[in-house]
């Protein structure tokens, strides 16, 4: 193809269009700072659930700094969506505030700020920052409830709507936000606080064109896109014409009737550009397990990235050569009015494994087992009885990485599309009413296989308080799956103990819990690699001696 | 007749700096770094300084040292074999850590393998709360199982991380004694002495490093002692600690270990430090660009900014240190042209071997320094360390080859091409460094030292704005000087818990905790305690906030004031602040500190020397065309001497390259370059 061909004449482009790739990612990452510095809530400031994006005048994505894969995705194309939405464009000096999940891609408290950039001569580009935001109001604290059938029931919904004109920020629109929401103060400095760092963005964005020129940016900008394209196309050409299919399934209930859902893809390799057909994907359910498209285009850029190029640009470069092929009103692409609030945290982690599955079909080098396959969300909410004050507890715990030939799965820790930080036992126990009894590798929970895979980890906490307990947790009734004749990962399991008594919970419930209740929640481990019989003796003796054999139950 | 003398172990060179306290006459000696054995060379560095200076060992006052040898411990894993003991049901400590993931992308990419492995961490029944209450006592048979257990294991340290126990140490310090009257030839770290903080993951990975590498030091520093006897040396024996601030040889030995794991990067930012004050710079960047790495620290205010939690190869450590970033472009790192047709510089680096094509040495990729070669930036045919000649026609060759022909440009065009990319690379690096901290780079000096960060610096000021490049006489100078000047110093925290206003009587009981271990530390460190200034600072933050903000704690202050202050610098760092929010109180954390024995900056050596500073001139790529540069020799730029560039000036450990800048020498010898636009 000639198109694949290195330009012959791009010698000094080729200089400088790296250089403006630092300057871009250096506004991105400033954009952020300014972000962390000013926000308020601890989803943005500790947990960095947010990320920032450069692009340039004609609407395409030229830098991106995600802090968590699941955002991968969501900001190309946002201009031309936002664009199309609002029939016209943003005037100088305005920004969108939008969090359509249609239209920003993501679940309703990711709310989306998006300012245009001009300098003297025009227009030369927009940034954009996504930020999760405590509460948009809904049928629960967080807006992340599970009783939900419609979008409508999980809070505010804006389309791209001009919340800064002429640089000040419109207080109307600010009201009708603070109003939506359960943390009014809160959800407003967070906005201020995107606010600030667009503001950011667009002044090192206009010094770094400025000092450029116009025609020169323009040109590099263009380069760069086509080099992320080309190493791309690069890394497939050395696929061509293979193609694999894979399927798994999420955990969901009709009633009290476990009502699985298959998740499908198809993935070729033809003239260097990869297609990824979901055609075959259960269709979309009254709850709020639907992914957006968008979401699942970022499921399938992280797969991308993981097998081709880990260091690859995140970038419009990046979605050139890929085609993704979506079923209307499906798992993995629902319409309005659907509900998708766990959309990041559950079915992302099910999307991504079903392409790890068709991935590593297509490239069995490079093979990896499932992981834990879901974010393993706990909530926990009530009256503290040590202070009287209401509290609100929300962690993602870790699970075991699946094994890929040659490595064991890691232990303990976040995969594929999230990527946050535990809360510190000593922190929980100051802060909330529980003790935590133990927080460990969870024993028996790694795949089995000449490379084992990761284990999940157990909490066991006793509440000191009554209160509502709501877990979003997979993989408690299928396997996360080992490859090349590895065994599977263990389950994840939640239980709670009252009066010496023990049940467990459905994966994803809301429970009313009292004080003195002992909660444990088990998540699953990560699938193994190779046939176990083949595991070097010295690993299985240390295995052995540190407690850490392969699952058992 | 009194002297003093500081040593710094380096990756290559041990720099030595005796000077006389009254007269500030010194004597510096360089000698390469006895790798592995780092002794040796210090001791011998030692004589030759003693005979130059032809002073008797009995004339020295204190022998300040700044070593690598936790650093290397920690980079080549061979540390101690220790063990861990930890509060029932929380084993796992170390393998969970914070559950994060290194890399969002790379699916082989793994956090470091925990320092104790799994059969060696010990669960204790014990329990004390968040308030320091005991819940369970501690079990006695426990700890002695755990002792008979790893008695046939060939332990040599233990740490012993309890849950809470920065509340209360009493399990802690039970258990400890428990198990030295067991295996009394065990070194023991408690968690509540490494470290009084909240937050048990932090706290484990230091203690646990304190354990680790409490034996290679101790065995280090040991044979460094006998020899310093064996000269007849009594003078103490200070080390470096990372956040600046000397301790003596016995607490760096198991108390502190763990302070000394950037003993050696310390050292240069005091000397820096010391630099600037003289100079009258109160906000300095420094920069230090070495074969593979740029480091940026920052000194704002006139002090060095200090963090006191940071990371080193993936293990937590809170204890206080410089606040460095580190950023993988320096001499040896390869320029490559992708697949997708743009030009990259690093990560990937030619190290010392076969380094970069130019010094002959088998290299055949082009490298940063080659590049910098291919420009006349480096002269060819210049020694290098002795042993290196430059080659310009291999480092143009390896450029033409994976560069400029790729890319169809000239050679030239190419190498600047690399310059551009990796002075990118460490402008963001540069700008991150401060805009992250909520600073305009362009308000800052930058210092430069290291092989390769003079090369770079007059372009990085100008592209970042900055009008004042400063390169101090030779970076040994600089590790000396810091270590010369460095005081006695000693850090103790306390939890607080709770809202600030009504804490008075809390904050006083922690207050007086805290100086009084400092003081105990004092008189164990053999130093007056009537000498020792104590700094208090208070942590506090808005209810509910994550984050936590130090401001000064005056004991003498309503809170109220201190409340106020809170208000101001949390305006400062984060634009707003939050009067109707209550205030929580999170940590008081005191520093103690005694000056050095006298603080007379030495009188640089080998500078200032007669004769023709011009010493020749070589041809230089300037303005798209070359030009016959003067050469300088920088040994005999007088003081006070002006310039202007386009110059290319020469010391034994680095090259400066100037353009069309104004240049002059300052009366301690810095270079100052005028690089504002």
């Amino acid at each position: 193809m000639s198109d694949s061909a290195v330009p012959p004449v791009s010698g000094a482009i080729a200089i400088f269009a790296e250089v403006l790739r630092h300057g871009l990612q250096a506004v991105a990452e400033e954009m952020g700072a300014a972000l962390i510095r000013t926000a308020y809530s601890i989803n943005i400031r500790d947990r960095r659930d947010f990320s920032c994006a450069v692009f340039d005048a004609a609407g395409r994505l030229i830098a991106q700094a995600e802090h968590i894969p699941v955002h991968l995705g969501l900001m190309g194309g946002l201009i031309a969506r936002c664009r199309a939405a609002t029939g016209g464009d943003l005037p100088p000096g305005g920004m969108w505030v939008v969090n359509d999940p249609w239209i920003s891609g993501s679940h309703l408290p990711d709310i989306v700020l998006i300012a245009a950039a001009d300098i003297e001569d025009g227009r030369i580009g927009y940034v954009a920052n996504m930020a999760h935001h405590v509460d948009v109001g809904g049928l629960a604290p967080g807006s992340l409830a599970l009783g939900v059938t419609e979008i409508t029931q999980e809070g505010l919904r804006l389309p791209p709507t001009v919340l800064v004109r002429n640089g000040d920020v419109d207080p109307n629109i600010l009201r009708i936000i603070a109003a939506a929401s359960r943390l009014p103060e809160m959800v407003i400095g967070d906005l201020m606080a995107q606010v600030a760092a667009n503001k950011t963005g667009l002044r090192r964005l206009g010094e770094l064109a400025g000092r450029a020129g116009r025609a020169r940016f323009d040109n590099a900008v263009g380069f760069l896109l086509a080099a992320t394209a080309r190493r791309v196309e690069d890394r497939l050409r050395m696929l061509e014409g293979r193609a694999a299919a894979f399927e798994d399934t999420l955990e969901w209930q009709d009633g009290e009737r476990p009502d699985d859902l298959v998740i499908r893809v198809a993935l070729s390799v033809a003239d260097g550009r990869l297609r990824a057909d979901f055609n075959g994907s259960a269709p979309q359910v009254a709850g709020p397990v639907n992914a957006t498209p968008l979401v699942t285009a970022s499921c399938l850029l992280y797969a991308v990235k993981s097998y081709l190029d880990p260091h690859i640009g995140s970038n419009d470069g990046l979605f050139e050569r890929l085609d993704l092929v979506l079923p209307e009103a499906s798992l993995v692409a629902a319409a309005p009015p659907m509900p998708v609030a766990l959309c990041t945290s559950i079915a992302s982690q099910r999307i991504c494994d079903v392409l790890i599955g068709a991935f590593n079909r297509l490239m069995p080098d490079q093979a990896m087992a499932a992981s834990s396959g879901s974010m393993n969300a706990l909530i926990i909410g009530g009256d503290d009885v040590r202070t009287g004050r209401r509290f609100s507890y929300v962690e993602t715990y870790a699970g075991g990485q699946g094994a890929t030939s040659g490595l064991d799965g890691a232990d303990a820790v976040h995969t594929h599309m999230t990527n946050t930080a535990n809360s510190p036992v000593e922190m929980m126990e100051r802060d909330y009413p529980f003790d935590v009894l133990g927080y460990g590798l969870a024993e028996g929970t790694g795949g089995a296989g000449q490379y084992r895979g990761g284990h999940g980890v157990v909490r066991t906490l006793r509440l000191l308080s009554d209160a509502t307990v709501t877990t979003h947790l997979d993989r408690t009734r299928t396997d996360p799956w080992g490859i090349q004749a590895g065994g599977a990962g263990g389950r994840s399991v939640v239980t709670v103990e009252r009066n010496g008594e023990r049940r467990s919970l459905a994966g994803k419930s809301t429970q009313h819990l009292r004080a003195g209740d002992i909660l444990e929640i088990r998540t699953a481990g990560g699938g193994g690699c190779g046939d176990a019989a083949r595991r070097d003796a010295r690993a299985a003796e240390r295995d052995t001696a540190c407690g850490l054999g392969f699952r058992t139950a | 007749m009194a002297h003093l003398l500081g040593c710094d172990v380096g990756g290559t060179f041990t720099d030595l700096c005796l000077v006389d306290e009254a007269s500030g006459q010194a004597v510096f000696v360089k000698t390469p770094t006895t790798v592995g054995r780092q002794a040796i060379a210090v001791l011998e560095a030692t004589r030759t300084a003693m005979r130059q200076a032809e002073i008797a060992p009995t004339a020295l006052r204190r022998y300040a040292h700044g070593t690598t040898v936790a650093t290397n411990a920690i980079l080549e894993r061979k540390g101690g074999r220790i063990a861990l003991l930890v509060t029932r049901g929380f084993r796992d400590l170390l393998l969970i850590g914070r559950q994060t993931r290194p890399s969002l992308y790379d699916p082989k990419a793994r956090r470091p393998q925990p320092l104790v492995p799994r059969d060696l961490v010990f669960e204790i029944d014990e329990r004390v709360d968040a308030i320091g209450s005991v819940v369970s006592p501690l079990d006695r048979d426990s700890v002695a199982r755990a002792a008979k257990a790893l008695s046939t294991q060939g332990i040599e340290a233990v740490a012993i991380v309890f849950l809470h126990s920065y509340a209360n140490r009493a399990h802690e310090h039970a258990a400890a004694r428990l198990l030295a009257e067991l295996c009394p030839e065990l070194v023991i770290s408690c968690s509540a002495d490494v470290l009084a903080e909240i937050g048990e993951y932090g706290r484990a990975s230091t203690t646990v490093m304190n354990a680790y590498l409490a034996p290679p030091l101790s065995r280090y520093l040991t044979a460094l002692e006998d020899g310093l006897a064996e000269e007849g040396i009594a003078a103490p024996l200070v080390i470096m600690q990372s956040g600046g601030g000397v301790m003596p040889s016995a607490t760096a030995r198991g108390l502190k270990s763990v302070h000394t794991c950037l003993s050696g990067p310390a050292a240069g930012m005091m000397g820096a430090f010391h630099i600037a004050a003289q100079g009258g710079l109160r906000d300095v960047v420094t920069i230090d660009m070495g074969g593979t790495s740029f480091d940026v620290g920052l000194i704002k205010d006139g002090e060095i900014l200090t963090r006191h939690a940071s990371e080193l190869e993936g293990f937590p450590l809170q204890v206080p240190m410089f606040d460095i970033i580190t950023l993988g472009a320096g001499g040896g790192s390869i320029a490559a042209v992708d697949a997708g047709g743009l030009l990259h510089v690093g990560p990937e680096s030619a190290g010392a071997r076969p380094g970069p094509a130019a010094y002959g040495h088998g290299g055949t990729r082009p490298t940063v320094t080659d590049a910098n070669v291919a420009l006349g930036r480096l002269r060819p045919g210049r020694r290098i360390a002795g042993e290196i000649t430059i080659d310009r026609a291999r480092a143009a060759e390896a450029i033409r080859t994976h560069v400029a022909e790729p890319l169809g440009l000239s050679v030239e065009a190419a190498a600047e091409g690399i310059l551009a990319v990796v002075n990118a690379a460490m402008i963001r690096g540069i700008r991150c460094m401060t805009v992250e901290r909520g600073l305009d780079p362009a308000g800052f000096a930058v210092m430069a030292f290291g092989g390769a960060g003079p090369l770079h610096a007059v372009d990085l000021c100008a592209a970042l704005g900055i009008p004042t490049l400063l390169v101090p006489p030779s970076p040994g100078l600089l590790c000396a000087i810091g270590l010369l000047l460095a005081p006695w110093r000693h850090v103790e925290t306390e939890m607080l818990h709770g809202d600030l206003a009504g804490a008075a009587a809390r904050i006083g009981t922690a207050l007086a905790a805290a100086r009084e271990r400092i003081m105990h530390r004092a008189s164990a460190d053999v130093i007056d305690p009537d000498g020792v200034s104590v700094h208090a600072e208070i942590e506090l933050r808005y209810r509910g906030q994550g984050h936590q903000l130090a401001v000064p704690y005056d004991p003498g202050a309503p809170l109220a004031a201190i409340a106020a202050a809170f208000h101001v610098v949390h305006r400062e760092n984060f634009g707003y602040d939050r009067q109707d929010q209550p205030v929580e109180a999170v940590a008081l954390r005191l520093t103690g500190s005694a000056a050095a024995p006298n603080a007379t900056l030495p009188l640089p050596a080998g500078l200032g020397e007669t004769g023709e500073m011009r010493v020749g001139t070589s041809p230089c790529w300037i303005d798209g065309g070359w030009q016959d540069v003067p050469v300088i020799d920088r040994a005999r730029m007088p003081r006070g001497f002006e310039g202007r560039g386009p110059m290319l000036v020469e010391q034994t450990d680095t090259t400066l390259f100037v353009g069309n800048q104004p240049v002059r020498v300052d009366d301690a010898f810095n270079l100052i370059i005028g690089t504002a636009p």
